[in-house]
This record gives structure tokens, sequence and C-alpha cells, in this order.
């Protein structure tokens, strides 16, 4: 009996998986509900399995294998593997109903430790580039029209780059994180600050659209992929390569 | 005893959330000579490794949670028990191969590829058929301003993005290839940059609060 190569059943098994998976276009179906399900156990499995390999294995277990207790007992080994233990350990308390509000110490630093991360991120990655371009794109080269340069391509960036800064400006207002409530509960804002607000609405609207048709090109391209999968698979077994 | 615990964990979450944010800003080499760590940089690295860590037992926890929801469910014979058991095998014999041959073996990574990869790539696929019909009904349900420059403006895109639904060649293309670059390029990237900013500052509001002790997610 010849031997089956194994990229060739993982290739029937993914084939299935994708039929399995499109079939919900019919409607939501138990092929459907397998596949997903499977999918989930696979996939948090996976997870797992990376999570202990790549973090918990290298900072609780392997020290204590190469190192012994011994490794407890030194100023180092205190704060890379005394401390995560119990930390860890303190996690764990989660698990008991019982016992869960100590847990509330390791998810504490955590906490802690993902607010800054959300902070400084936000700060260094998003708030002071974005501010910088936003800034820039009024900038003396674009306002000021350049030697030589024909009137209406000066006008053309000049009407872009000012389009640009109504829309971020209108956008922000609309996300308004200060407003006076009137009696009925609602925000009071100024006249000006209504019509800002609304064409930030409309500015939102076709931001959203075209992230809607980049999305929607980008995943009728993965269908049309999926498709040429199961041509490929089933010319494969047809064709008997 | 209760306010005590309560004070030491908010003590914990302000004393290394504004050692980690100082480590985005300041760059001091030594703080004391005789210290264990030679700076808040290094301070920074260590209590991000354990919260690294905390993060990985944090999944455990939730995936022995997920494990016990499905175990239930089977157990009692519950609505759909069936799919619950089918995952329950998966879960366990991925994790199981994972542990002991290692996540890059070549039976896991057979489990990968062939049924997580293509499961992946297949919902986004039906991404397609959902994103459409919603903007059907999009269309059909809502008929205000907003939803038709949300609409149109998608529409002009998909045009203007051609080969497809016009030929790449001619006047006509040209101007919708124009059009939409100067929505995509101007006026999208006006209305993106603003919701970065927003989003930022909402961010920055959110976590200076929990930096703060004003609001104490981990519990009282």
């Amino acid at each position: 009996m010849p031997e089956v190569p194994l990229g060739f059943i993982e290739m029937i098994v993914a084939a299935f998986i994708t039929v399995m998976i499109l079939s919900y276009v019919i409607g939501d179906n138990v092929l459907f509900r397998i596949a997903t399900y499977l999918f989930i156990g696979i996939a948090s499995g996976f997870a797992g399995a990376i999570a202990w390999e790549n973090i918990v294995k290298p900072t609780l277990v392997q020290p204590l294998i190469d190192g012994g207790l011994a490794k407890l007992f030194s100023p180092e080994g205190a704060l890379t593997f005394l401390i995560p233990w119990m930390l860890a350990l303190f996690m764990l308390f989660k698990l008991s109903p019982r016992l869960s509000r100590f847990g509330g110490f390791p998810v504490a630093l955590l906490v802690g430790v993902g607010a800054a991360v959300v902070v400084g991120g936000s700060i260094t990655g998003t708030l002071v580039p974005q501010s910088m371009a936003a800034a820039g794109t009024l900038s003396p080269a674009i306002a000021l029209p350049a030697a030589g340069e024909p009137l209406s391509v000066w006008l053309e960036g000049l009407i872009s780059a000012l389009l640009m800064i109504i829309a971020t400006i209108s956008v922000l207002i609309y996300f308004r994180f200060s407003a006076q409530r009137d009696p009925t509960g609602g925000a009071r804002r100024s006249r000006i600050a209504e019509v800002f607000a609304y064409l930030g609405q409309i500015f939102i609207a076709v931001t959203f659209g075209v992230m809607y048709a980049g999305a929607l090109m980008a995943t009728i391209v993965i269908l049309a992929e999926r498709f040429q999968f199961l041509h490929d698979v089933v010319t494969r077994i047809v064709g008997g390569a | 005893m209760k306010i005590g615990t309560y004070l030491l964990w908010a003590a914990m979450a302000v004393g290394t959330g504004i050692i980690v944010l100082l480590g985005y800003f300041v760059q001091i080499d030594q703080i004391p000579a005789d210290s264990l760590v030679g700076s808040i940089f290094e301070l920074r690295l260590l209590i991000m490794g354990w919260a690294v860590l905390l993060a990985a037992v944090a999944l455990g926890i939730g995936l022995f949670n997920l494990f016990l929801v499905h175990w239930t469910k089977v157990s009692r014979q519950g609505p759909g028990w069936k799919y619950s058991a089918i995952l329950i095998v998966a879960f366990v014999l991925t994790l199981m191969l994972g542990l002991v041959l290692g996540p890059d073996s070549r039976v896991v990574l057979f489990l990968f590829n062939s049924i997580q990869l293509p499961a992946e790539t297949s919902l986004m696929a039906l991404l397609a058929i959902t994103l459409s019909l919603a903007g059907f009904r999009l269309v059909a349900q809502r008929r205000d301003l907003i939803s038709l420059v949300f609409v149109g403006t998608a529409l002009l895109v998909l045009i203007g993005s051609g080969p497809g639904i016009l030929s790449t060649e001619g006047l006509f293309f040209s101007f919708f290839a124009g059009l939409r670059n100067w929505l995509v390029e101007v006026v999208a990237a006006g209305g993106a940059r603003g919701i970065l900013l927003g989003v930022a500052l909402g961010s920055i509001v959110t976590g200076l609060r929990v930096l703060l002790a004003v609001d104490r997610p981990y519990g009282e």
C-alpha cells in the first residue's frame, strides 16, 4: 500500500474545514458549528502550549531545573524567580471563589502595568506623532507657494491641508470629553460646537466608509483565495497528482 | 484588614504603574549605587517581565475556566453538549501534544496548518459576505445623511479601486481613481487622525484614573 504524504492529508483536512466554515453562507448548520468548536478547542490548546513553552516554563520551571533550590536564596533569584513564583501562586487563588480576594494583589500589578503601558504608548505612539503630523500639515512649505509652483497646484495642496485640519478638529470636537449637562441630562454645547460636531460625524462616516471598503476588498481577496484553494484540491484529487 | 488589603493593592497598582510609566520618559543611569537594580529602566523591564508572566498565568486560568464551562455542559448534557465535547477533545489533545512535544512539533503544526489556519482564513473570507449584507441592510433600514455618506464613500472607493467594476483605462476610471485617492489621502486621513487622537486621549484619561487609584478594577 503506497504511503500517503502528510502534506496531502493536511490539504484534504484543510479543504474539509474550509467547506464546513463556508457552509455558513446557507445558514447556521451542524458542519459550521463542528468546525468552529474544533477551531476554538485547537486555538485554545495551542495558545496554552505557547504560553507555557515561551513564558511560564522559562520563568518558573527552567531556573529550578538549572540552578536548584539554592537559586531561591540569592538576591538575584528573589527578584527573577521567587517573586514571580509568589505572584503566580497568588494569581491562582482567583480560581477559588472563597480565596479569590487574595488574587487581587497580582491583578493590581497587572492592572498598574497595563495602565502605564496604555498611557505611555498612547502618548509616545499616538498623541505626539499624530499631533506633530497634524501641525506639520500646515507648515510654511505647504501654506506658502514655492518658487515657480503653479497657483492651481499650491491652492489644491492648501485646500487639502485645510480640509485635513478641519476633519481632525471636528472629529475631536465630536468626541466631546467635557460638556455641561442640560436639565434633560444631555450635553449642552454652543451652536458652533454643535455644527463642528455634526461635521465631525460626517468625516467619521467618510473614514469608516473608506475602512469598510478596504476591509471588504481584503476579505473578497481572501474568499477568492479560499475558492482557488478548493479548486486546486479538487484538481489534484481528480488529476491524481 | 479589608482597608489594609485594599490600600496594599492600590499601592501596588500605582507604584508599579508609575515605575513603568517613568521608564517611557526618564532614563536615569543609576539610582543608588548599591541597589540591586541599576536603573529605573531595568526595574521597569523586571516589572514588565512579571506582568507578562501574570498575563500568561491569567490566560491559563481563562483556559481552565473554558474547560470547566464546557465540561459542566457535557456532564449535564445541556443544549449543544456534543459541540462542547468536540471542543474539550480538541483542546485537551492540542494542549497535551503541545506540552509534551512542544508547540513547534510536527504533530502540533499539522493541527495548526490543517485546522486552525484554514478555519481562521475561511472565517475571514465569510466576512466578505457578512460585510456586504451589513452594507445592504444599512441602506435598507437607515436612510439618514450619515448612512448615505458612509455607503456612498464605500462605493466610490470600491469603484475607484478597480479593476473589476470599471475598465482601468479611460477618463471615467481615472476620475474615480483620483476621487478615491483624494478621499483616502485627505478626508479619511484627517478623520482617522481625529479618531486616533480621540482614542489616545480617552486611553490616557482612563489609564491615569487607574494610576491615580480613582478607578480600582482589581477589587475593593
